[in-house]
């Protein structure tokens, strides 16, 4: 279809290359930013070319930041002796929303795949091994796949004979549902990984 | 639109959207099949762990012909094969399997037989506490066979003789092995081989899989079997020229 404006038909093309929207939903919000008042238009607009222009990566973590090094990583309240390794800076704003976690992180930007060609030299592994000198503890907090797999067996194997501890996240069934459901995959990684009572 | 049922092996999986994934799977009756497989991501998905590389499953999905990717309804694990992400000897070996196999397997002709050759291997490489690569080198060798290119090791394939010298010639272009006393058809395109790859060889031919990983081949050997294994299949198929796990296989 043919808009009678190209502004709009410009700005439906470009919302709809976002992840997860289609013709449809981009026209949705362009007819609600249409609506809206010129100061918040202006607002949206601005914050699109900020995220652009202000966030960079953590020099030291790797995470997304405005400040290098970030505000994590400068904090003198967190575990320094701790680090948490995850795959995407997003994973970072998911353990932080536990509230729950007080130690530093890595983000390695990727996940070892042999099958796609993706290998340590691609991923953040040699900075990361930089890092865990001073460390005691290093979590994989990867996600649980075959990729996943790949890079913690391999981290593992490059920190062996060093004085600290590693550990994964655990595998199993999610809280809430029912054992019944589970598929042997996970009931087995479940079982395999399950944590003494008493 | 039709509903299918088959046996399947995860062959490979993408992300896709927000919460969904892609497999890639070889299917007992339909060939290699793409299937879309919607929310696997989620963590409430109904798939759970049951769609990682190397799974043998029991898929139910929706074809439509001339649609490239099909729509999973449903999957059971019929096994997961877990001993083999538990260790990288075993790991690397097993995807070369699988991408070797995904890239052999075209459109959705039924390959029961190369089927059987994946899971059976798969289930060694899982169980097996020793020598992971014999897996491979297994398949690959089998594989050469069940698409008609069996790489003859036994005798001599100019002269006949069964092979009894110490030194012995593969010929690339023919994909022949030949005996020391044979001229080779042409220098740069043969392999100097030992006694003992060339006994490999004859026995990974004629190995039913049970025991292949009990075979004791020196390292040395190993890695020659594995090249002439690697040239041979490569001249006869192009998908195979340059593979994504080769370097993993190398390194470790
Ligand atoms: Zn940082
Ligand atoms: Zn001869």
């Amino acid at each position: 279809m043919q808009y009678t404006s190209q502004t709009l038909e410009r700005i439906i093309s470009e919302l709809s290359k976002l992840p997860g929207i289609g013709r449809k939903t981009a026209q949705r919000l362009a007819f609600h930013v249409l609506k809206q008042p010129r100061n918040e238009v202006a607002i949206l607009a601005q914050s699109l070319l900020d995220l652009k222009e202000k966030i960079i990566r953590c020099s030291l973590c790797f995470n997304i930041t405005e400040t290098d090094p970030c505000s994590i990583c400068m904090n003198t309240k967190r575990d320094r002796r701790t680090i948490c390794v995850v795959e995407e800076a997003n994973d970072v704003l998911a353990i932080e929303r536990t509230d729950q976690y007080r130690g530093l992180y890595h983000v390695l930007g990727g996940l070892l795949n042999p099958l796609d060609g993706i290998g340590p030299g691609d991923i953040r592994i040699k900075e990361l091994l930089e890092r865990v000198d001073s460390m005691q503890e290093v979590i994989l907090a990867i996600n649980p796949n075959v990729s996943g797999d790949a890079t913690i067996m391999y981290i593992a194997e490059k920190l062996s004979g060093l004085p600290v501890k590693i550990s994964r996240i655990a595998r199993g069934i999610p809280i809430g549902s029912d054992l019944e459901f589970a598929d042997m995959t996970t009931l087995t990684r479940a079982m395999e990984g399950r944590v003494t009572v008493r | 639109m039709a509903i299918r049922q088959t046996e399947a092996i995860v062959l490979k999986t993408m992300t896709y959207g927000e919460t969904s994934k892609i497999l890639t799977v070889l299917s007992k009756d339909h060939g290699k099949i793409s299937l879309l497989a919607k929310g696997a991501r989620d963590t409430k998905s109904k798939y759970g762990g049951s769609l990682e590389p190397f799974t043998h499953i029991n898929v139910v999905y929706y074809e439509k012909e001339g649609r490239e990717l099909q729509y999973l309804s449903e999957a059971s694990v019929l096994n997961g094969f877990l001993g083999i992400p538990c260790s990288l000897e075993r790991l690397y070996p097993a995807m070369a399997v699988l991408e070797v196999c995904s890239r052999v397997v075209h459109g959705n002709e039924e390959h029961p037989k190369l089927f059987e050759l994946v899971r059976q291997t798969l289930e060694g490489l899982s169980k097996t506490s020793k020598r992971p690569m014999n897996g491979l080198l297994y398949f690959m060798a089998q594989l050469a066979s069940l698409l008609g290119y069996r790489l003859e090791a036994e005798r001599c394939s100019h002269c006949l003789h069964l092979m009894e010298q110490s030194n012995f010639k593969f010929n690339v272009e023919y994909g022949r092995v030949v005996c020391g006393a044979c001229p080779p058809a042409l220098q740069s395109t043969t392999l100097t081989l030992t006694k003992e790859t060339v006994a490999i060889l004859a026995q990974l031919n004629k190995s039913n899989g049970a025991g292949v990983f009990n075979l004791a081949i020196s390292e040395n050997s190993g890695r020659e079997v594995f090249r002439v294994l690697l040239k041979h299949l490569q001249y006869h198929l192009d998908e195979l020229t340059s593979l994504n796990t080769l370097p993993f296989l190398n390194a470790s």
